[in-house]
């Protein structure tokens, strides 16, 4: 009798398969249904191993199924081919970007090939490649044109070792994502961004609807971090100025005994009295120096300066200090807060270390509080100490002080998010060029669409393309010299490129249509195969990819080219593994896992590292396993 | 390397030694899909063993199987053949359930445990046409594990890919299990019958039992205080007060 022998068999079939075309794709699906499966597109990093296989395996072994049940099935694949990553190796190893991009390009086809994964090749997606990345200008300059892309001035992270602006996203505990040695640098700079904020409440709100797990639906929501609140005006004693102030307990306002500036508000150096000018400074300075991480650790010594001046209390009319303190940071609400010792905890620590009067305005039910305070009480409670307001429970005192505050001109209620614009240029040579063109006369001026692509030009030598802390393609005049296109005067391209997150926000959707040159693909064939069936990747892109993807498909929704909301109905991901190192005890009770604080956890796929901190702050949580390893969940 | 997370181990390398079916396999059923996969040469020998298992039973009837039809009417058959047929029909209800639900793992734990049973029926049975059904559904449910395999198994029989066969149809009515005549006495005399699966637990015999009305009159305002039940053939409720 025969024997099993695999090298016999494997390659045959592997033929006949492609041979038949068992795996391509219809333009337009009909009968009995399509099913659209994917997993996520790789960077291509070299040689596979089987580390790498078990989604791509999982993919196919889904859209093989799909197939015999009858359904006709989209299962394409692609590169992520732009990015830090290909050009980090390529400096390493002294060839360029590209050949180095498409030699593993190659060799992972090969593996996929090998293992008998079956991809409707016709389809296959380069983000490198000029026919690709035209199509992510396309899309930028549809946003400028929506004001959605936009350039501003601002204090951006900065990666000292990749020499290039970071997103909030890749800033993990204050430091790069892909250098956990190197903390991230504050720079002053002029960069560009996406209005994703724009789209921050359909973002939330739609993520109802989606077949994900409930702890990336969970992560999303942590991180577009909706609040519900109030502005309240504190007018500033002597002065013809009003204070701004963001709060998510506006039933504690007769609570509040003092406000916070952040250092970087401009009110701060500004209402300083004369005499304390100088130490104000100085501490503002100081501030600038420290990461968001730093300022915002629990359990810090909560330094501060007090101004010299004062501000009126809406609710109580008692004249309060204005204070600066670092833990108060200008980027979140109005950059400034009211102060209640009595209910947050945070600000009681500075106010018994500042020496400021601690007032309960909130009684909790059951049992009286303490007097004095050992803590702040930060539960929900009956309101006492507040005027008309006493004995109203503070969930109803919520809304009827904001009723109030509106009724007397004096604040109203307003909406917060957590999430910020996305910054997404790129102080580095490999990627999309930003279509953008910089007149003396005109201003910023975008490239037209006939004129796409702005090619990246060819440099040859590898030096020319290391980091140098601005943009490489700042050297090259042939690049960047060029004639604006409203005045025909001489003008400069712009020279930084784009986020690689920009290209792997919509190539789902270029999968359908992935040879068009008009268009990033045709309305009618992406709305035959979206939405995405089953989407399958790691958790890690929970709040990077996954939301960027969202925002994307939805402006595209917008413009008219794709009818579906949300780009991938069925998600599945893999628990991420975490190694038992850089920490030390660990107390494991049962399924949860106790860190000593402040941990810093280095994950091992990818190179990432993540605080306990920001664990917690996504939602997520960390389990042991059986294999001694620690699981993010 | 007896465990790792694979990434010492190249795809080409592994694949032009071992083989992609192995490899997939091992991917596949290393863990629960939504974990990290640990890759273990356990798990290599355990994936070859499994697919040289289906070579082997299928090359041993090859030649019984080309003389076999797969004319059979369902609801007559009887006995190893009955219960081969029915615990097919399990399989592919739990396969197509756990491919729906990317439960790899548990789906190719399905598939070995019903290639025991096809072995365990060929130690007294000949190839049948209920066999031939059995190995047929067999290679379209293996074929999104393992591909080359099912597809190389298949075209011993049949013309056209296993891209082309379908998936295949459950017969719901495999699924129910005989139903048998139990008596149901209270303190010794018998009140009533029920009709339960043979092996029903004494839960369910229970349940049945208390749908009885006669049954229930008797058990009315009196406590039971020991229940002994012979599954297939009887339960007697002891009753106090």
């Amino acid at each position: 009798m025969e024997k099993y022998n695999p090298h016999a068999i494997e390659p045959k079939w592997q033929r006949f398969w492609e041979e038949k075309g068992f795996m391509k794709a219809k333009d337009l699906p009909g009968g009995k249904g399509k099913q659209y499966v994917l997993v996520m597109f790789p960077y291509p990093s070299g040689d596979l191993h089987m580390g790498h296989l078990k989604n791509y395996t999982m993919g196919d072994v889904l859209a093989r199924f799909r197939r015999v049940q009858g359904y006709e099935v989209l299962h394409p694949m692609g590169w992520d081919a732009f990015g830090l990553p290909a050009e980090n190796a390529a400096l390493k190893f002294g060839v360029h970007p590209r050949d180095w991009t498409y030699e593993n390009i190659r060799q992972a086809k090969e593996s996929l090939r090998l293992m008998g994964i079956l991809y409707d090749w016709d389809r296959e997606v380069t983000t490198c490649e000029p026919a690709y990345y035209r199509f992510n200008q396309w899309i930028f300059l549809k946003m400028w044109e929506k004001g959605l892309a936009y350039r501003a001035k601002g204090l951006v992270n900065w990666c000292p070792k990749c020499q290039t602006v970071l997103a909030n996203e890749q800033v993990v505990e204050g430091r790069c994502w892909r250098h956990e040695d190197t903390p991230v640098e504050k720079r002053e700079l002029e960069q560009w961004y996406l209005r994703i904020t724009a789209y921050a409440e359909r973002l939330l709100k739609d993520l109802e609807g989606l077949r994900w797990p409930e702890k990336v639906k969970a992560m999303q929501r942590a991180w577009i971090g909706r609040s519900e609140g109030a502005e309240i005006l504190f007018p500033v004693e002597g002065k013809e100025v009003q204070i701004p102030v963001f709060t998510t307990r506006p039933d504690t306002l007769f609570g509040a005994t003092f406000l916070v500036l952040a250092p970087e508000h401009p009110l701060t150096l500004e209402l300083a009295a004369p005499g304390k000018r100088e130490e104000v400074l100085a501490y503002v300075e100081a501030a600038k120096r420290k990461t968001e991480m730093e300022r915002q650790a629990e359990g810090r010594e909560k330094t501060g300066v007090f101004l010299g001046a004062y501000a009126v209390n809406p609710a109580t009319g008692e004249r309060i200090p204005i204070w600066t303190a670092d833990y108060v940071l200008y980027a979140y609400g109005t950059g400034a807060i009211m102060a209640v010792p009595a209910h947050d905890q945070r600000d009681y620590e500075f106010a018994v270390r500042h020496g400021l009067p601690v007032r309960k305005v909130i009684e909790r039910p059951g049992e009286p509080l303490p007097e004095p305070l050992e803590r702040a009480y930060e539960e929900p409670g009956i309101m006492v100490n507040s005027g008309p307001f006493d004995g109203t429970e503070s969930e109803e005192g919520k809304r009827k002080v904001i009723a109030w505050l509106e009724e007397k001109g004096v604040g109203r209620g307003r909406v917060t998010y957590r999430l910020r614009d996305w910054l997404i240029s790129r102080q580095r040579y490999w990627g999309t060029p930003i279509p953008m063109v910089h007149c003396q006369a005109c201003g910023v001026v975008p490239v037209p669409e006939e004129e796409l692509p702005v090619l990246l030009p060819d440099l040859k030598d590898v030096e020319d393309i290391r980091p140098k802390g601005k943009s490489p393609l700042e050297a090259h005049p042939e690049f960047y010299e060029t004639t604006c296109p409203k005045c025909g005067g001489p003008a400069r391209r712009d020279t930084d490129t784009m986020d690689t997150f920009f290209d792997s926000s919509w190539y789902y959707l270029r999968y359908t249509d992935p040879h068009n040159d008009r268009l990033p693909f045709d309305p009618q064939k992406a709305n035959a195969w979206m939405p995405v069936d089953q989407y399958i990747g790691g958790v890690e892109h929970a709040v990077l990819h996954l939301l960027y993807s969202r925002f994307f498909t939805k402006f595209l929704h917008d413009l008219g080219l794709v009818a579906v909301e949300e780009p991938f109905q069925g998600l599945f991901t893999q628990g991420m593994v975490l190694a038992w190192t850089d920490f030390g005890p660990v107390e494991v009770e049962g399924n949860t896992v106790r860190l000593p604080e402040p941990t810093r956890i280095r994950l091992e796929i990818p190179e990432r590292e993540l605080a306990l901190e920001d664990v917690r702050k996504m939602g997520a949580e960390l389990r042991p396993h059986e294999d001694g390893t620690l699981h993010l969940w | 390397m007896s465990k790792s997370k694979g990434n010492g181990v190249m795809v080409g390398p592994f694949v032009r030694e071992q083989g992609a079916d192995i490899a997939r396999i091992t991917i596949l059923f290393a863990a629960p899909p939504e974990n990290e996969m640990v890759w273990t040469e356990e798990g290599v020998q355990g994936g070859w063993r499994f697919l040289n298992r289906i070579y082997r039973r299928v090359a041993e009837d090859r030649e019984a199987l080309l003389q076999t039809s797969e004319v059979f009417q369902a609801e007559a058959l009887e006995g190893e053949d009955r219960e081969l047929y029915g615990k097919l029909h399990e399989t592919l209800k739990k396969v197509t359930e756990d491919l729906e639900a990317l439960r790899f793992n548990t789906a190719i734990a399905a598939l070995m445990e019903f290639l025991n049973a096809l072995y365990e029926y060929r130690k007294d049975r000949p190839v049948t046409p209920v066999y031939r059904t059995a190995l047929r559904y067999y290679l379209q449910m293996l074929f999104p594990f393992a591909p080359h395999l099912a597809e190389e198994l298949w075209h011993w029989f049949w013309p056209d890919s296993l891209f082309q066969a379908g998936w295949p149809e459950l017969d719901e009515k495999a699924l129910e299990k005989d139903l048998v005549e139990v008596a149901v006495q209270v303190n010794g005399r018998v009140r009533g019958t029920i009709q339960i699966p043979k092996d029903a637990p004494l839960e369910v015999a229970r349940a049945e039992a208390l749908k009885v009305r006669n049954v229930k009159a008797h058990l009315e305002g009196k406590e039971v205080v020991k229940e002994i039940y012979v599954p297939g053939k009887i339960l007697n409720l002891v009753v106090r007060g």
